[in-house]
């Protein structure tokens, strides 16, 4: 602790030095416009990682696909499939569980559409030391005027997803029915009157004998998006070209999703047969979820772009409800980072 | 088993970016690559073995003005996109080869913005399928160091080419479970031909070729085991053009 505080005081008495000698920079503007954009970016997602409650994780590639049609619409599509989910049997020949796959596809329209000057933030160097198994990192930079445009967006879109999902962790109940559809028998997963022989994970970190299944949902979603525009390039003496570009989504999305459902298990039961079985959880399904989400990418340039998510998928409702109002088996974190492709497509908005 | 540290160091690797008269940027991010890889050894156990290159790499390859820089994870992510059949016990071999994570760094020489050529430093962590390896994220890994040079130039306003030859030296005390005293030498020369197609953007299809000698102790047996790989690629990706 006191380590923290001595370190802060000297952060300070750093930051004052370094502010008595500052000095004065000169710059020219070489670009300072919002409007010179691509409004048409096509990116391929050679990673993205989903960490969740449902399953834990899963990893793969993805697609996307964005249009900024002038002044009034935005279009988006996004597909994500995994090539590492856990709990995803393979070779199960009974085919219990699903691979991570996710698709999705919105419409946003303006709401609000301004073009404001703001004061943002260049910075001209920076240097990192480390001292006391501390590291400290020395900014420089300066404040500019420039033209930023905010724009505020209404959408909304629909999405399918499939995932593997742990039976024994998110169903911790007596509440998971399978019914036998040849029978009719229904039994819970706890007291398994069809004895059947139920099939434990048993694969490389999957190796923690939970059983495993699959389940698919398929929602609508609305929510505001809010996209910030700024190209501002400088030449400063002593610096040469420094920058601060940004093109950037933040994204609140409600989710109603009407399909939740859990995929059908195969299995052999004591007699020997082979039998299918319609699972249902009776604890009951939460239809309703929510998201945010940042997404980044240069205006005008080719690059990398990033993507963070989170939220609460729409899902089965906890187990022994009386004890817990949230299921955080439903929430989850995303990240993604894509090689994307920017290119001017007519009808692009240009500046009032 | 999927390897923590090197998801960790993939996603930290993720965040590496990229800026923009001379030179390009080939993205194989991913990129797509066809060949094949040898691997001949003395060790009656283990014998001659040969598999198919790896489909998916992850690997950028770029020169700007004068400094000539490269970033390759092509082993690890092949790795990682097969943890799904790697589960699954489809995997009959690993094709695992090449770097989990490795870097150059380079500097040109020449004047105007036809023709660069110079030196270039390399580090890295690597990995090869010594052990015949079933496991991708298993396979013998190892530590590289080396230096090499290369030579860029720009043919008409279409196409830009580039050509590197190096030396590296490769060692690991502990390569995997079935590896240890890891130590050897290898070469490498790749070749890169970019073609502009559409504004600033195109193709870029990269031959390459590794000879890669190894000399290590195969499950814990007194003598050690001296083995050769040969890789033989063809790798096609993206190229933006300065």
């Amino acid at each position: 602790m006191k380590k923290i505080f001595y370190s802060a005081i000297i952060l300070m008495a750093v930051s004052f030095g370094a502010g008595l000698k500052a000095q004065s920079v000169t710059y020219r503007v070489q670009k300072d416009d919002p409007y010179d954009v691509k409004n048409l970016t096509v990116a391929v997602d050679p990673l993205f990682f989903d960490l969740n409650g449902e399953n834990g994780y899963a990893f793969g590639w993805g697609a996307r696909a964005n249009w900024l049609m002038g002044k009034r619409l935005d279009i988006n599509f996004d597909m994500r499939t995994g090539f590492g989910t856990q709990g995803y049997n393979k070779s199960d020949k009974f085919n219990n569980t699903r691979n991570y796959f996710y698709t999705e596809g919105s419409l946003a329209l303006t709401l609000s559409h301004k073009t404001r000057s703001n004061n943002v933030r260049v910075i001209l160097s920076q240097s990192s030391y480390s001292s006391g198994g501390y590291t400290y990192t020395n900014t420089k930079s300066i404040t500019v005027p420039a033209e930023s445009r905010h724009i505020v967006a209404l959408r909304g879109g629909m999405y399918q997803m499939t995932n593997s999902i742990n039976m024994t962790k998110v169903f911790d109940d007596s509440l998971l029915m399978f019914t036998n559809k040849s029978t009719g028998t229904e039994f819970s997963m706890q007291n398994n009157s069809d004895t059947i022989a139920f099939i434990p994970n048993t694969m490389g970190r999957n190796g923690n004998g939970d059983l495993y299944g699959g389940y698919a949902s398929t929602a609508i979603f609305a929510g505001f998006n809010f996209k910030t525009i700024r190209q501002l390039i400088i030449d400063v003496d002593g610096y040469g070209l420094r920058s601060n570009q940004v093109y950037s989504d933040f994204y609140v999305d409600c989710i109603f999703s009407p399909v939740i459902a859990l995929k059908n298990y195969k299995a052999v039961a004591k007699n020997g047969k082979e039998y299918e079985y319609d699972l249902k959880y009776e604890g009951g399904k939460r239809a309703i979820g929510w998201r945010a989400g940042w997404y980044f990418r240069k205006p005008k340039d080719q690059g990398f772009s990033y993507r963070w998510e989170f939220g609460q998928r729409p899902g089965f409702k906890s187990y022994n409800p009386e004890k817990k109002s949230i299921n955080f088996r439903n929430w989850y974190t995303m990240l993604t980072f894509g090689l994307y492709i920017p290119l001017k497509v007519k009808p692009i908005a240009t500046e009032d | 088993m999927i390897n923590k540290k090197l998801l960790i160091a993939l996603l930290a690797f993720l965040s590496v970016g990229m800026y923009a008269q001379v030179g390009f940027n080939c993205q194989f991010v991913p990129g797509l690559q066809v060949g094949s890889v040898k691997v001949k050894t003395d060790n009656t156990r283990l014998k001659d073995y040969k598999f198919g290159a790896a489909l998916p790499i992850f690997m950028i390859d770029r020169i700007k003005t004068k400094w000539y820089t490269n970033l390759e994870m092509n082993a690890l992510y092949y790795a990682t996109t097969q943890v799904n059949n790697v589960n699954a016990g489809k995997v009959k071999i690993a094709k695992t080869e090449g770097a989990y994570i490795a870097g150059r760094l380079g500097y040109g020489f020449g004047k105007g913005d036809a023709m660069r050529v110079g030196p270039n430093i390399n580090l890295g962590w690597g990995a090869s399928n010594l052990d015949s390896s079933k496991r991708t994220l298993n396979v013998p890994s190892y530590y590289t160091i080396g230096g090499g040079v290369f030579f860029y130039q720009k043919i008409g306003s279409r196409i830009r080419a580039m050509a590197k030859v190096g030396y590296e030296k490769y060692k690991n005390k502990s390569a995997n479970d079935n590896v240890k005293g890891l130590s050897g030498s290898g070469i490498y020369m790749e070749g890169t031909v970019a073609y502009n197609v559409y504004q600033k953007f195109g193709l870029a299809v990269m031959p390459a070729f590794y000879s890669k000698k190894f000399s290590y102790n195969y499950g814990g047996e007194a003598v050690s085991t001296n083995a050769k790989v040969r890789s033989l690629f063809l790798r096609i990706g993206f190229v933006k053009f300065f």
